[in-house]
């Protein structure tokens, strides 16, 4: 993933509409930082191969 | 007086050398003395104590068998229900919420087993912090050393048993919270299983790790109060359906323990206080192996990243209408996780998965796994960055680094803390099988017996 290039703050004005939260350039500016952290995370984890058929760990129980 | 373990009060009460309202009104008069300097509480309930120790002299007085925990003070996390008291989660965001109309269902089965209940414990907003500088309710300060933190998420409940205000505490560890102050405060922690104990009446922040445990200075103590608090509630879908599997009598088993020291990540990513003492922990236990977690650091990041989406959809609803309410060190930290893609979740829940297949299997070969629980010892209240590994690490994000894998797993871990050599204590993880706390406690109980671990009373 190149996440190094994604565009945080467009990506923070959509998720601003698709969620309803109206944010101040101060805390879209915060944002950014958090998200940009969580980027370099999730960077290598999506990377990682998992076998094709593997499942989810959440329960779920009736 | 309440550096007595339970077993001192048990026998205590049982010769009449002292009564529960004895110890309720000691324990408040230390309360009101020692609390102010080191902030744990949020709320006293100094009126309960008392009539639950009226309740117990009762029983003492019609010459009735006494339960277990009989007269002994403790006090829980502010993310659990009391009756009649406001659950905080250690938000002012909660604060004008009504009184919760029934206790836990934690705090049913130690009342139930005769403790009396002292008070709710402060903790880092919404349990999203491993440092309990909490900036409405105010920084829990270490009682070692007034300048430091006591950890997070549940500092309240480390430092008011460090200090000697109560016997024992509860505290919830999602990716540490237990673990982390355990350490930093110098006491004892267990983690249960993931499953093993029911949730039920508590603030949640990641139902997929969320764990409820107790915090004590001692591994009897511990054990006792785990055995306690064990049993069904049906009313907890997370809750795996084990019977009960009492420990106290378990604790003097003599046979050999496999141990290997974890090495990779939980080696590279801790200071030199932390490795000598994982060091001591391995020579005393005769782990000669060291072994390594596989992907280890994905685990963290996975762990990480399912928090943040699971506590910042919980509190998306919030942020949208009283955004002004929230903690400022954690608001956009849940804000960005509500954002994050369903992508990295749900990966992290499918890497979750694929990592529990692939570490089980080291407890073919080992009982016990050793690593350490903090990177270093307390930093001082205030303090951004610690340096370790020649990296400086946000301390609020990094202190439950090394945690935060083996709650990912859902493995049961007791914390056993040591003396650095500055004085300032440090904890290392005993780390076991799916339920098999009774290992982490025997391991645990055999460090204390020889004398390793620090756990006395610091106020």
């Amino acid at each position: 993933m190149l996440l190094n290039s994604i565009d945080w703050p467009a990506y923070i004005k959509v998720m601003e509409q698709l969620l309803d939260v109206p944010l101040d350039e101060s805390r879209r500016q915060e944002l950014e930082v958090q998200l940009t952290r969580m980027g370099k995370m999730a960077g290598p984890l999506m990377d990682f191969p998992l076998p094709e058929r593997q499942e989810v760990a959440g329960i779920y129980k009736l | 007086m309440n550096a007595l373990s339970i077993r001192d009060i048990q026998q205590g009460l049982a010769i009449g050398e002292f009564s529960a309202q004895d110890l309720a009104q000691l324990t408040l008069a230390k309360i009101e003395q020692v609390n102010p300097d080191i902030n744990a509480f949020t709320e006293i309930t100094a009126s309960r104590l008392v009539q639950e120790a009226a309740a117990i002299d009762q029983l003492r007085t019609r010459g009735e068998t006494l339960p277990p925990l009989a007269g002994v003070p403790y006090a829980v996390k502010n993310l659990f229900d009391i009756e009649g008291v406001t659950t905080l989660a250690g938000a002012e965001l909660f604060s004008t919420n009504p009184p919760a109309p029934t206790d836990a269902f934690a705090i049913k089965k130690l009342n139930a087993a005769g403790a009396m209940l002292s008070g709710a414990l402060n903790m880092d907003a919404y349990a999203y912090g491993f440092t309990t500088e909490n900036s409405h309710y105010g920084a829990t300060r270490n009682p070692h050393d007034l300048t430091r933190i006591a950890g997070g998420s549940s500092g309240g409940s480390a430092a008011v048993v460090a200090a000697g205000m109560v016997n024992f505490s509860l505290g919830t560890d999602t990716n540490g919270s237990i673990r982390v102050p355990a350490s930093l405060c110098g006491i004892l922690g267990l983690k249960p299983t993931f499953g093993r104990l029911s949730r039920s009446g508590s603030q949640p922040f990641v139902a997929s790790l969320d764990h409820i445990g107790p915090l004590a200075r001692s591994v009897d103590d511990l054990t006792q109060v785990y055995d306690a608090l064990q049993g069904r509630d049906a009313d907890d879908h997370f809750q795996s359906a084990r019977g009960f599997e009492p420990v106290a009598d378990k604790l003097e088993h003599s046979s050999h323990l496999r141990c290997a020291v974890l090495g990779g990540f939980f080696e590279t990513w801790c200071d030199i206080d932390a490795k000598n003492a994982v060091a001591r922990v391995a020579q005393m236990l005769e782990a000669l192996e060291q072994i390594t977690l596989p992907e280890a650091e994905l685990a963290r990041s996975a762990a990480f990243l399912l928090s943040a989406a699971e506590g910042g959809n919980h509190y998306l609803p919030a942020l949208r209408e009283q955004a002004e309410r929230f903690e400022l060190n954690s608001r956009e930290r849940l804000l960005a996780g509500a954002m994050s893609p369903a992508a990295w979740y749900t990966k992290a829940q499918r890497f979750r998965a694929w990592f529990r297949d692939n570490t089980l299997p080291l407890f073919e070969k080992f009982d016990l796994l050793i690593a350490p629980a903090t990177p270093c010892s307390a930093t001082l209240i205030g303090q951004q960055t610690m340096r370790i590994n020649g990296i400086d690490l946000p301390v609020k994000a990094s202190m439950g680094m090394l945690t935060q894998p083996i709650s990912f797993l859902g493995l049961p871990v007791v914390t056993v803390p040591l003396m650095t050599a500055s004085g300032n204590p440090i904890g290392v993880q005993l780390i076991a099988p799916p339920w098999r706390e009774d290992i982490c406690l025997r391991a645990a109980h055999r460090l204390e017996i020889q004398g390793m671990l620090a756990g006395k009373i610091t106020r």
